[in-house]
């Protein structure tokens, strides 16, 4: 549960132990396959999988989560084909294809 | 299409919203509550999406007064809810246009509207703040509170005020490192507000065992930092801080460096004015209230008839004083409507002003504390981007300051900051601070920047809808 995943390009975030949360799910994010529970946002799942960087600015500088609640619009990805949206206010489902900026 | 109607329409499912839904619900009135959240409950209240183990039990949101979630069956008059939705624009008519997510936008006529829209985070801006991995304390907060989700194994916190102490012990006790506290602040600061904490705010009022969390597991706390660069290739690799005199200025020899992947970081918060200014409620500028608020009389009733606004948006002071705001607000509804009358009216506003005066002294304290040197604003360094959206940085506004500019909308012409996505939620407060700290006077323009319908973007697509 509190494993860090080893990888030069993330850092991960950390599930804390916990005695009940969501189903299990399993999405995609740029066709991996990754794990998400029902309930959590798209960027909570993503900050789990160790993503920092979800897109790029005007002039191509590296963004991410930032005010985590809607505001700024700096976690913006691709869900489902639909751009543009806001990773922090929208939940994640199973299947579901997120598309982000690779660094 | 038929619009909806309702006697109140509540816009914010926070403290302040919850508030007034609660006192509406003892009468048979048609109520909307709107969030643009997945769940009600603000930034406060919400229903984290898992249950914690034992060892991590403090973050835990205190029970709701009311399970308003629960709307159905309970003999009460409980409201509609909508979310997750988003209010595009207000309509002299008290017409709203409300975007949901069936991807559809739809008009709701209300008698009654009720703002309730809170507040966002601040951050003084510093070069290289826009890296992944520099995140607002709010931010790194909810992801832990909410979604079990540590943003990472070592977290530097930096800011000022009590959500600093309390996001440190928080992380602290879910089994995260708090590297160090950067406090801007001073220790003596801190102590007063730890004291005062103790008494006044429940909501944060573990203040004081977030401290004993931190002295305890021996975290350095280092006080008069500013964070005032970070750097990273493609995340966030270092961040460097200097000590800040009383005076403002940077204390010589004093920066430091310090390794961490996430920075978690914040200076106050500002209140979400756009919906009521552009409603065209009367808003003034008050320092000690956290900026542009809605003015608003006893009733919470703003210059407009009909039209209130509670919580955060008339003065920041926490969700204590948002929620006595929401009540305040729903009894004069309750009165207008002839279902209160006057003299019982009268005495349960009384005393609900006199415990939200105690909120207001408190906050008053706090957006002090948070207050930033002009020093420290025009201190920013040139490569600081200032509007995130459009890359605008601080060497752009500042030649344009000098070039005599003295107005937030002239800036925005001549730069296109704050015409983004984010549609100057977080730069324009900031342009407000910056343009102040170079003027003698310090004062502000006379309004703040222009919002215009739909105040969120949206797909032209959704908007069509409205048409058929």
């Amino acid at each position: 549960m509190m494993g860090i995943i080893k990888d030069n390009k993330r850092t991960s975030g950390i599930r804390i132990d916990s005695s009940k949360r969501g189903r299990k799910i399993v999405f995609s994010v740029n066709g991996r396959s990754t794990t998400a529970y029902m309930g959590e946002t798209i960027h909570a799942a993503l900050i789990a999988a160790g993503y920092r960087q979800l897109h790029h600015s005007k002039t191509h500088q590296s963004r991410g989560v930032f005010c985590g609640m809607g505001v700024c619009y700096e976690c913006l990805v691709t869900v489902n084909k639909e751009s543009t949206q806001r990773a922090c206010v929208t939940l994640v489902e199973a299947g579901m294809e997120v598309e982000i900026d690779d660094p | 299409m038929t619009p909806d109607a309702y006697d109140v329409v509540i816009i914010g499912a926070g403290p302040a919203g919850i508030g007034a839904a609660v006192e509406l619900a003892e009468y048979p009135l048609k109520v909307l509550l709107i969030d643009e959240n997945n769940q009600i409950g603000g930034q406060i209240w919400r229903t984290p999406a898992y249950k914690p183990a034992g060892r991590f039990a403090s973050p835990q949101p205190p029970a709701l007064p009311i399970d308003l979630s629960a709307a159905a069956g309970t003999g009460r008059h409980n409201p509609d809810i909508i979310t997750p939705a988003c209010v595009l624009g207000v309509f002299p008519e008290k017409q709203l246009l409300v975007s949901t997510a069936e991807k559809s936008v739809k008009e709701i006529r209300a008698r009654r509207i009720i703002f309730a829209t809170g507040a966002r985070e601040k951050v003084r801006p510093f070069k290289g703040w826009t890296l992944p991995g520099v995140m607002t304390l709010g931010a790194v907060q909810i992801l832990l509170k909410y979604y079990g989700v540590l943003a990472s194994s070592k977290i530097l916190v930096a800011g000022a005020g009590p959500l600093v102490y309390l996001l440190s012990s928080q992380i602290s006790g879910a089994g995260g490192k708090v590297t160090t506290v950067l406090d801007r602040s001073s220790s003596a600061a801190m102590l007063n507000t730890m004291w005062m904490l103790a008494g006044q705010w429940s909501q944060i009022g573990q203040g004081m065992l977030a401290l004993g969390r931190l002295i305890q597991k021996r975290v350095s706390i280092r006080h008069r930092m500013q964070v005032v660069e970070v750097r990273g290739s493609g995340r966030l690799q270092e961040v460097i801080a200097v000590k800040i005199a009383p005076d403002g200025t940077i204390v010589h020899g004093s920066r430091k460096r310090y390794e961490t992947h996430m920075l978690a970081c914040g200076n106050g918060f500002i209140p979400n004015i756009e919906l009521p200014q552009l409603a065209g409620c009367d808003l003034t500028y008050a320092e000690d209230k956290g900026g542009w608020i809605v003015e608003v009389n006893q009733s919470m009733e703003t210059s407009l008839s009909g039209i209130f606004a509670a919580g955060e948006i008339t003065g920041i002071a926490g969700g204590d004083k948002a929620y006595i705001e929401g009540r305040l607000a729903a009894l004069s509804i309750l009165k207008q409507f002839g279902k209160l009358n006057p003299k019982k009216h009268r005495i349960r506003q009384t005393a609900l002003l006199a415990k939200r005066k105690r909120h207001e002294r408190f906050g008053t304290f706090l957006n002090r504390q948070w207050m930033i040197h002009p020093q420290e604003w025009t201190a920013i360094d040139d490569a600081t981007i200032i509007c995130r959206c459009e890359d605008i940085t601080m060497g752009t506004i500042r030649s344009w300051i000098q070039e005599g500019f003295t107005a937030a909308i002239d800036l925005k012409k001549a730069t296109r900051c704050g015409m983004g996505n984010c549609q100057g939620r977080t730069c324009a407060p900031l342009i407000y601070d910056i343009l102040a700290a170079y003027s003698a006077a310090g004062k502000q323009g006379p309004h703040p920047l222009s919002v215009r319908t739909p105040v969120k973007p949206i797909p032209l697509g959704d908007l069509a809808g409205l048409c058929s």
